[in-house]
């Protein structure tokens, strides 16, 4: 397609401008800033693919007016017709967009293009335009796959070397740290043999201790039992010294003591006897016939006035009897009887015997007289005792003094028969005062030896003393023996010595503390099972690296796979609008750069002797060189429509030789497409004369 | 005949040993997991209480090499006194001493054997029942055949042995023996220890391998145990499996061959709560990026679901692509695809000269990850690769 003519009624600064005639082949328009280039280049533009997506400049307004006569490659006349934003083709056929598939967008950024436009690498480096011109078939989609790849290759293992953000060098780091806890716990595994053998000799010599030390504690209590009967010792040391001073006590034999003991006994008994004895001496023979005398006096006047007043009465009668006697007869026993007794008392002074002999005699007396004054006054009975004590009158005998005549009579009749037991007794007494006596003479002698009584009774006195003493030290010694548990002897003997000072550290506190830390620690190995847990962690730790390896290989043989591949059709397959982009840029640069359409690569990159370049690495002007070149090449052959290409102010960064290798390129583009290239500076000298149509706005 | 009696064979209990291969570490997975060996010994214990056993054949790796520590020998020492019956031990490969064993001694009715066989019949005295031969590893690996000269002689003879029949094992370093030779010894019961995978390798005379009574990683699915053995009349009556295992591993399969997450989720194989998981996704579709890229979300579903926990997840799954028709396409999948012809008939070296490109990567510790993969692993790396580039490339750019 040619664009035979343009009419612009109006469109931006632009108005009524006709360029008619327009040629084949390559037409340079020229002029200044500001002279309409751009809006010209505009009008052509969106009046032959229309886009809602304009840019602002020019402005766009209802005034937009104009036409465009087109010719296809085919020989059709198309005349497009531009109202406003509307355009038309006067004969209602399609526009070029939809008779070529071409979009505005697609025109505009590789056949229509100001110098920004250029630029915009994103339509040819991406997407269809890509797909379709600068890569393999099939191979659309192989730089993102590799990129893909390698970063997934990376992410598990750098190229260069393994990185700590890599998982290959964490796991390592990883299995590396459970391996040295394994081999810890395995050292320890490995020194359970020691620590047995050091729990048994640790066992052995806590025995050996305990031993020692319960010796010692034997020989402390021993030691302390011996001290605890150092009392008694020193108490039978005491009792000791006292017993020396009692010890002479011990001439005093046992059979002298007895023998003496027995002699004070016996004498006391005997003393005690004569003192129990009646000591009344026996009646004299002159009191014997004082009181036979009265005896036959008082029988006499017994047996008389029984016979004279009441023969063979009783006793009451005999007082009815007495009761008539008369004074006389009253009078003279009694008298008798008083005589009696004081003779009788005389006589009897001697003894007390014979004093209450005398009395019996002389109380009878009384007694006959005082019964005969009760018998007088009272009629009253009394006894003989009584009259004598009151002293009262006698008085004629009554049968009351009669009966204790009676009385008396047989008292004195007693005093008789008694007095030969008085005689007896008295012999006994002279005897044993005789014993007695004896007695004492062998009780002196004894006492003799000692010094006399006194003597004798002291050292008997410390002799049971010295007795006690050695009972007390008998009893102590026992005790001290039996405590100690050996002889007296042996016992002051060794606390008479020097105690030997017991060991008192052992060292088993130490050792139990440690059997504990060893008893822990084969416990902890019997029963730890962190071992097995650390092998399977670490097994899954190899697993896994062992799986991300093999990740790893997995992802380098689909890189290798995609190298090769690429390889393969890089040699045997390279599209033909890279060959013809590759002319153009060598034009543009001499042959210094060609394109690199390694499928592998993103983008677009070029390449010199010393490799590739990406666009990053390029020069504005080889910038524009190399896009030129591709957009050219795509341009030649996109479609089966060679449709006019509209290059405004694109050689503006070139350098004169630059825009002149551009200039040929763009020459050589336009014998058989149609070029418009706007140029605010004349293009004089670039273009050989005649090859060109230049047009001054 | 009068030769009846009961004893329990088991092996490999691995008291001690990590579980392999869960990345998804959490502390009370960890500890269910450390505790389990210990639970199987005591259902050993349990069950041999409960079934009046004469005796308990420990046939090897009671422990776990350099893991066994003074707790596991001592839960084990207490294991076997409350067993309170004769417990044979014969030791295996990692059960290597530790220094300080001796300081926790086994129970008067452990019986270990040495590393020459010897023959302790069961019970003491005159009226045994049965010989029990038993010889223990010398060292950590035993290049003998430990069942040489091992020779029955009694009525009923055991023999304990921790050893790789056929050499079933890499190499030849676990006492390597031939079933043609045990079968020749006059042994009726050869308690084997050693392959985790439980087997009755032979009949009359019994060549058995109980398994381990505990699975430890993914590859040791289903239910784990040891062999309660009934020996009546002289002759082996009855072999009975009795699981101990307290922790079940389970391998589910998912195809996501036209399924969406609601059918794939809804389709679940048969998986038990509290079951350790190794999900592996097979087929081709549309949830193959889902599988790849929001793994997290098929997981959780799977776990909320069942109960259980997914512990390994093994993508093989493609993408719903068709290879073959995209080959030779001409275009930039076609060429991935081709690449990944080439790289996957690669040897080993080759490969992992590929994947470790970066110089990062050339440290020999991420080498090493490689190297111990089998060639196979690193194709299937390859193939998961490209299905990962043909989700990208195909898909949403994610």
């Amino acid at each position: 397609m040619k664009v035979k003519a343009l009419r612009i009624r109006s469109f931006g600064k632009l108005t009524d401008r006709v360029f008619d005639d327009l040629p084949e082949g390559l037409i340079v328009i020229t002029g200044s800033n500001e002279s309409g280039k751009t809006t010209m280049m505009e009008f052509m533009r969106s009046t032959m693919f229309p886009s809602n997506k304009r840019k602002n400049y020019p402005e766009q307004t209802k005034n937009d007016s104009g036409s465009a006569e087109l010719q296809t490659d085919s020989g059709e006349e198309l005349v497009l017709l531009r109202n406003g934003k509307e355009v038309s083709e006067i004969n209602k056929k399609d526009l070029p967009g939809k008779m070529f598939s071409m979009d505005s967008e697609t025109y505009n950024a590789v056949f229509a293009m100001d110098l920004g436009d250029l630029e915009n690498a994103e339509a040819i480096s991406s997407g269809n335009i890509r797909n379709r011109f600068l890569t393999v078939p099939g191979g659309e989609a192989v730089p993102f796959v590799l990129k893909n790849i390698e970063r997934s290759g990376t992410d598990i293992m750098n190229e260069d070397r393994i990185t700590p953000k890599n998982p290959v060098y964490s796991l390592r780091k990883e299995i590396g740290e459970i391996g040295n806890e394994i081999y810890s716990l395995r050292r320890q595994s490995d020194e359970y043999d020691n620590t047995v053998e050091e729990m048994n000799a640790l066992i052995k010599s806590t025995e050996s201790a305990e031993l020692d030390q319960l010796r010692t504690n034997e020989e402390r209590n021993r030691r302390s039992i011996l001290e605890s009967q150092k009392v008694n010792v020193d108490a039978i040391n005491k009792y000791s010294e006292r017993r020396k001073e009692t010890e002479y006590a011990y001439a005093l034999t046992e059979e002298e003591m007895n023998a003496h003991a027995r002699l004070c006994s016996y004498i006391g008994s005997l003393e005690e006897r004569i003192e129990r004895m009646d000591g009344t001496p026996p009646l004299t023979d002159d009191e014997i016939s004082k009181i036979m005398g009265t005896e036959r006096e008082l029988t006499a006047i017994l047996n008389g006035k029984a016979s004279n007043d009441i023969p063979g009465s009783g006793a009451k009668d005999g007082a009815s009897a007495v009761r008539r006697n008369t004074n006389a007869e009253k009078t003279m026993p009694l008298m008798l009887f008083i005589a009696a007794g004081i003779s009788f008392a005389a006589s009897i002074f001697i003894t007390a015997a014979a004093a209450a002999g005398a009395a019996l005699v002389a109380g009878a007396v009384l007694l006959l007289k005082r019964r005969s004054r009760d018998r007088i006054y009272n009629n009253r009975e009394t006894n003989t005792a009584e009259c004598i004590a009151s002293g009262t009158e006698a008085v004629p005998i009554s049968t009351g003094t009669i009966t204790a005549a009676e009385e008396t009579l047989r008292s004195l009749r007693k005093m008789i028969d008694n007095n030969a037991v008085r005689i007896a007794n008295h012999k006994m007494r002279t005897e044993m005062i005789v014993e007695i006596t004896s007695k004492k003479e062998e009780l002196h002698a004894i006492e003799g030896e000692y010094g006399g009584k006194e003597n004798f009774e002291r050292t008997k006195a410390d002799r049971k003393t010295l007795t006690e003493i050695d009972k007390t030290i008998g009893t102590l010694k026992k005790s001290a023996e039996l405590s100690a548990g050996m002889e007296y002897e042996s016992l002051v003997r060794e606390l008479g010595t020097e105690p030997s000072v017991p060991q008192t550290d052992h060292g088993i506190t130490d050792m139990k503390v440690r059997r504990g830390e060893l008893k822990a620690k084969l416990d902890s190995l019997r029963s730890d099972d962190r071992l097995n847990l650390l092998l399977a962690e670490k097994d899954a730790k190899e697993t896994e690296l062992a799986d991300k390896i093999k990740e790893w290989g997995v992802l380098s043989l689909q890189k290798q796979l995609i190298d090769r591949a690429c390889g393969e059709l890089y040699a045997s397959m390279q599209p033909s609008v890279i060959k013809i982009a590759n002319r153009y840029l060598g034009m543009m640069t001499r042959g210094r750069y060609t394109l690199d359409v390694d499928p592998r690569l993103e983008g677009i990159n070029i390449r010199d002797a010393s490799g590739y370049k990406t666009s990053k690495q390029w020069s504005s002007g080889l910038s524009d060189q190399v896009y030129l070149s591709i957009k050219m090449a795509v341009a030649k052959n996109m479609g089966s429509e060679r449709l006019p290409m509209i290059l405004d102010d694109v050689l503006v960064r070139f350098d004169t030789e630059r825009k002149k290798a551009a200039c040929g390129a763009l020459l050589e583009f336009a014998k058989d497409q149609q070029v418009f290239l706007f140029s605010c500076v004349p293009l004089d000298g670039m273009f050989p004369d005649g090859t060109y149509r230049c047009i001054r706005l | 005949m009068g030769i009846d009696f009961k004893f329990i064979h088991c092996s490999d209990l691995h008291l001690g040993a990590p579980f392999k291969k869960v990345s998804s570490f959490d502390r009370e997975l960890g500890k269910r997991m450390a505790e389990a060996p210990f639970a199987a010994l005591d259902r050993i214990v349990d069950k041999a209480i409960t079934e009046n056993a004469d005796f308990i054949i420990f046939s090897g790796d009671i422990f776990d090499s350099e893991n066994i520590t003074p707790g596991s020998r001592h839960r084990f020492a207490e294991a076997v006194k409350r067993a309170g019956i004769r417990c044979y031990i014969a030791y295996g490969n990692h059960d290597h001493r530790r220094s300080w064993e001796n300081s926790i001694p086994l129970p008067g009715n452990a019986v270990v054997f040495p590393d020459t066989p010897v023959n302790i019949p069961y019970p003491d005295g005159e009226n045994k029942l049965t010989n029990v031969i038993g010889v223990s590893h010398g060292a950590k690996e035993e290049g003998r055949d430990l069942t040489d000269g091992i020779t029955g002689t009694g009525p009923f003879s055991i023999a304990a042995v921790h050893c790789d029949l056929d050499a079933v094992s890499e190499g030849k370093r676990y006492a390597p023996c031939r079933l043609n030779d045990l079968l020749t010894k006059n042994i009726d019961y050869w308690a084997l220890g050693h392959i985790h995978k439980r087997s009755i390798v032979h009949e009359y005379p019994h060549v058995v391998y109980p398994g381990n009574t505990q699975g430890r990683n993914t590859k040791e699915t289903g239910r784990k145990g040891a062999y309660l053995v009934t020996v009546s009349g002289g002759k082996v009556a009855n072999i009975e499996f009795f699981a101990t295992h307290e922790i079940m591993w389970s391998e589910a399969e998912l195809d996501i061959t036209g399924k969406d997450i609601n059918s794939l989720i809804g389709h679940l194989p048969d998986i038990g709560p509290g079951e350790l998981v190794k999900l592996k996704i097979t087929g081709r579709g549309d949830l193959d990026r889902m599988i790849r890229f929001e793994r997290k979300d098929i997981i959780r579903a799977v776990e909320d679901r069942k109960g259980c926990r997914v512990v390994d997840i093994e993508v093989n799954s493609m993408p719903n692509i068709d290879i073959n028709a995209r080959r030779n396409t001409g275009d930039f999948v076609s060429a991935v695809i081709r690449e990944a012809d080439i790289m996957s008939g690669s040897d080993k070296k080759t490969l992992i000269s590929a994947i470790c490109a970066t110089k990062a990567s050339q440290s020999p510790e991420i080498r090493k990850v490689f190297e111990d993969m089998s060639e196979t692993e690193l194709k299937d790396m390859v193939n998961d690769a490209l299905a990962s580039i043909l989700g990208k490339l195909t898909g949403d750019s994610t």
